[in-house]
């Protein structure tokens, strides 16, 4: 995951704000949302300033906003990837250094939906190599919002919840200003720099974004190289806003991304190339009457080509190339009204994409071997949200949210349908129609200044992935099978229980805890099939994507923040997760029981961060995946950081040693037991202007 | 699935005829390519051999069309040709047969005679031809010709034989070029070569089929073995799960005894 693996930005340290949104007013449905925002009190959110300051206040403003809110703001020291992966309920899934892939609550993948600024994307690669998370560059964003569960989304319809990165948006009225960030870490000799402007008329604003890095080869804390771990990237971005005669927002954005020679240690294959080119136009009207506050129009497409190969690899059974690529265009209109105490959101969206794959194996004087494992797909979704969030009373907020969704997936490739009739399946079953509900009520309520809680009962419902419907044998590392869809597979269902309490006695002390339960029906895996031969060389056999009952997931988190006194804050936060299938036996990738200690203190100007870092043992396994266990670790980081205002520059230096007593682990979501790096100093400057 | 696919065979044919027959003009050998043609000797006729466009004779199974034509080139629908194919021998100057088989002619169906026979050796091991004896029922003439005809060896091979205490078997793929990925009809052909002159259609053995890609070693999921149908043809299905060189390994067992293992090449 792109994010999770960012490391190098000065800009993001100093304006990472992290935002506990628990019940945010924003996040209607959610029983839990947090939001990273880089600047609520900037102003400069869209940058109507005052008009949108309302919005901001009516929306995002709330008591949640409290020590929480400003502990990464005035320790902004952590890099996005540490951010991320310690957000409650979040942990990532590794597969390289690159590109990791987001799991909320245990739930990955197919189960969530990640989008940029509300616009549906998907990764090109049959492996999931290339999460959508790995195609934006963390200075382009300002803010990361996360919804956990399946209660009704504007993002989608969803079982796991939602990450959506909001891009950000160039500033009205402001000179021509912008930022040389460069950053340098030793443990793979890695390189990143970027530059950022931003310019802003009275009815006008842009700003343009470049970033480039290149890393090599890391070390794990054996002091052993890990092969085929490093890669290099571009990425470009331009956004502008225009500022109509009738105060509304046109706006526009373009970003394209480039990389290239992407190693992945824990697959048998690299990636040549991953490029996304994206643009997205909208419109957004204020306060049309008095009582819708917003409307906003979207219009988007998006393109993603991805290329794996094993052409660096010595030593394999076959050379194989796997083109992978997705077209996704779509577009939403969402109105946000407030009528006395209910503020209601309503979308209608609607996207059509196209995924195609395939797979061609070479042997010296044979003939080359071909088949599709996307088989020319399409999905075209329409889907309509609505929530309401109701202040009953002073102390209650009710939150009410629903959403349905209708899909039509089709196989177009007839040497696709051919593939699967195989299988014994007939041209009708290479287009299917499935209709999704979601929908959620969630309760808050506040005893007193000090207590709160909140207790959200949601039902959720997704439409299974396109490698689920309509994968053709693919290889998945993880647990050395191939894997092929099912055309009959049906939705995949959850109700889910979340409530949570927390505590909050002063400006000094911070304590909240929640905890979740979630039961599967038809949830969706892939089970042995013993009549099928695997078609990858190596692999163990056959898996075919089928629908179960009685899976369940439960979890919970607890976070502390204390300041004992001014110039010393402490961050302690706990995050588990248990997931089990109707036979009791465990589900794989589920991640272990992590805790994590941040203390952050200030000496004569100087921001200095320790943290600890402790995850247990994962052994309870899945066997049938041949899923391996992982150990307890313990980790140490030190990172330090001083900024200068001069005259007209600003500087920004921090440094730091992840992984300080070069301690040689790996996380369990962690593919193909690849070691994580060694110990590492890191040195970033930020030049402002 | 099978079933319905038949019906809408049936379906598909029956229309087919009602337009054929409001058009008796229509040239039975459209979409055919004539490969070979000889007169018929004390007689205005003449023979013409098609077959379906890409293909020509080779060794093992061919499904053929032979018509008999007038002077003015009207094909004589009332004709019956039968035949008869002989092979003479390089070096020793022997003759034999082989399998060969003629499709009942539906006169009403407006259709050329269908053939089908096993060539087992190319013209270059001697000359192949074929002996047709004509009747033609309007105008009550018989006769004979004689069709020379070429037989050439295919890129991979379609018919191995196999030697066998009671006249040696002969095993045939019918159209292997056919074949894509996906699920295929698979066509077997047994006849035993009895004499020279006698090669009897094989009804009674069972047929096991095991597709395998040998560079990757694996095969490919829900096949169903031939049974007989008709005339030494066994129909089954076979399948394929990417392009490339396959290989369907065929076991023949008469009873529990195993006769025959073999295997075909199938490059896709």
């Amino acid at each position: 995951m792109y994010l999770a693996n960012f490391k190098t930005n000065g800009m993001k340290r100093t304006i990472i704000i992290f935002a506990l949104l628990a019940a945010c007013l924003d996040s209607v449905a959610q029983e839990d949302h947090e939001a990273w925002l880089d600047s609520i009190e900037s102003k400069t959110y869209i940058g109507m300033e005052i008009l949108l300051d309302e919005v901001e206040l009516s929306r995002k403003r709330n008591e949640n906003e409290s020590a929480a809110y400003g502990f990464y703001k005035n320790n902004p020291l952590n890099s996005t990837e540490e951010v991320l992966s310690r957000l409650s309920g979040i942990s990532m899934i590794r597969r390289g250094n690159y590109a990791w892939e987001p799991t909320i609550n245990g739930l990955s993948s197919g189960q969530i939906n990640v989008s940029i600024d509300g616009m549906r994307m998907f990764g090109a690669c049959t492996d999931k190599m290339d999460p959508v998370s790995s195609y934006v560059e963390p200075n382009n964003l300002e803010s990361i919002v996360i919804e956990k569960g399946g209660g009704g989304s504007a993002h989608g319809s969803t079982v796991g919840g939602a990450v959506d990165f909001k891009l950000k948006r160039p500033k009205f009225n402001s000179t021509l200003s912008g930022s040389l960030n460069s950053r340098y870490e030793s443990v793979s000799q890695g390189v990143s720099q970027s530059a950022a402007f931003t310019y802003g008329r009275d009815r006008f604003a842009i700003r343009m974004n470049a970033g480039w890095r290149s890393y090599q080869d890391y070390t794990d804390g054996t002091g052993q190289e890990v092969y085929y771990s490093g890669y290099k990237k571009l990425n470009y971005s331009l956004s502008g806003t225009f500022r109509t005669p009738g105060e509304n927002l046109l706006g526009f954005d373009l970003l394209l991304d480039d990389a290239r020679d992407i190693g992945y240690p824990g697959l048998p294959m690299d990636v040549a190339y991953a490029k996304a080119k994206i643009g997205a136009v909208n419109y957004t009207i204020f306060n049309p009457t008095s009582w819708i506050q917003q409307i906003e129009l979207k219009a988007y497409a998006n393109k993603v080509d991805h290329l794996m190969d094993d052409s660096k690899r010595i030593d394999v059974p076959v050379r194989m190339d796997m083109p992978g690529r997705t077209h996704t265009y779509g577009g939403f209109a969402q109105v946000s009204m407030q009528r006395g105490n209910h503020y209601i959101q309503t979308k209608l969206d609607g996207y059509s994409t196209n995924a195609y794959a395939e797979m061609t194996m070479f042997i010296p004087n044979e003939l080359d071997m071909f088949m599709l494992t996307w088989p020319d797909v399409y999905r075209h979704d329409i889907g309509w949200y609505i929530s309401d969030r109701w202040q009953a009373l002073t102390q209650l907020a009710a939150t009410f949210s629903f959403r349905a969704e209708h899909a039509i997936t089709q196989m177009k490739s007839e040497m696709g349908r051919n593939q699967f009739t195989v299988f014994g399946f007939e041209q009708a079953d290479f287009e299917i129609n499935q209709m999704v509900l979601n929908s959620g009520l969630n309760l808050k309520y506040s005893w007193s200044k000090q207590w709160t809680g909140q207790l959200g009962i949601n039902y959720g419902e997704r439409l299974p992935s396109v490698s689920e419907v309509f994968g053709f044998y693919l290889y998945n590392n993880f647990d050395g099978f191939d894997y092929v869809g099912s055309p009959d597979i049906l939705k995949e269902k959850s109700t889910q229980l979340t409530a949570s309490v927390k505590y909050q006695p002063g400006d000094k002390l911070e304590f909240d805890v929640s905890g979740f339960h979630y039961w599967f029906d038809d949830y969706i895996i892939g089970y042995i099939d013993g009549s099928l031969d695997a078609m990858t060389i190596g692999a163990q056999g056959t898996k075919v994507y089928t629908n179960i009952d009685g899976v369940t997931f439960s979890g919970f988190d607890a976070r502390v923040l204390y300041s004992p006194w001014k110039n010393l804050q402490m961050l302690y936060s706990l995050k588990a997760t248990y997931a089990t299938d109707g036979n009791g036996q465990a589900l794989p990738l589920i991640p272990p029981l992590k805790n994590n200690l941040t203390l952050v203190t200030t000496v004569r100007g100087i921001k200095i961060q320790a943290e600890g870092e402790w995850a247990l043992a994962q052994n309870r396994v899945s066997p049938e995946t041949g899923e391996r266990a992982t150990a307890a670790y313990q980790l140490l980081h030190l990172r330090a950081s001083k900024k200068w205002d001069l005259d007209r520059i600003n500087l920004d230096f921090s440094m730091g040693i992840e992984n300080l007593l070069d301690i040689n682990y790996r996380e369990h979501l962690d593919w193909g037991g690849v070691l994580r790096p060694g110990r590492n100093l890191y040195a970033s400057l930020k030049v402002g202007f | 699935m099978k079933t319905i696919h038949k019906i809408l065979f049936i379906a598909v044919l029956a229309i087919g005829q009602a337009c054929s027959d409001n058009d008796d003009h229509m040239d039975p050998s459209d979409g055919l390519v004539q490969v070979a043609t000889v007169s018929v000797p004390d007689s205005e006729y003449e023979i013409i051999m098609y077959l379906e466009e890409g293909k020509s004779l080779e060794v093992g199974y061919n499904h053929y069309y032979m018509g008999l034509y007038d002077a003015d080139g009207v094909w004589m629908e009332n004709a019956h040709l039968s035949l008869v194919p002989m092979m003479t021998m390089n070096e020793s100057g022997m003759m034999h047969s082989v399998p060969y088989e003629e499709h009942e002619h539906d006169h009403s169906a407006h259709m050329l005679q269908e053939y089908g026979t096993v060539f087992v050796m190319p013209s270059t091991a001697g000359s192949w031809v074929l002996n047709i004896d004509v009747i033609e029922l309007d105008s009550e003439f018989q006769g004979v010709a004689t069709l020379p005809i070429t037989v050439d060896l295919p890129e991979v091979t379609k018919m191995t034989s196999i030697a066998h205490e009671d006249g040696d078997l002969f095993i045939s793929l019918v159209n292997p070029e056919a074949f894509e990925v996906g699920s295929n009809d698979l066509e077997l052909t047994i006849h035993q070569r009895e004499t020279m002159m006698s090669w009897p259609a094989v009804k009674n053995l069972t047929v096991e089929i095991e597709p395998e890609m040998p560079a990757m070693g694996h095969g490919s999921p829900n096949n169903e073995n031939p049974v007989h149908d008709a005339m030494g043809h066994y129909l089954g299905t076979v399948n394929f799960t990417m392009t490339g060189e396959w290989v369907i390994n065929v076991t023949i067992k008469d009873g529990e005894n195993t006769v025959v293992e073999t295997a075909f090449t199938v490059n896709l």
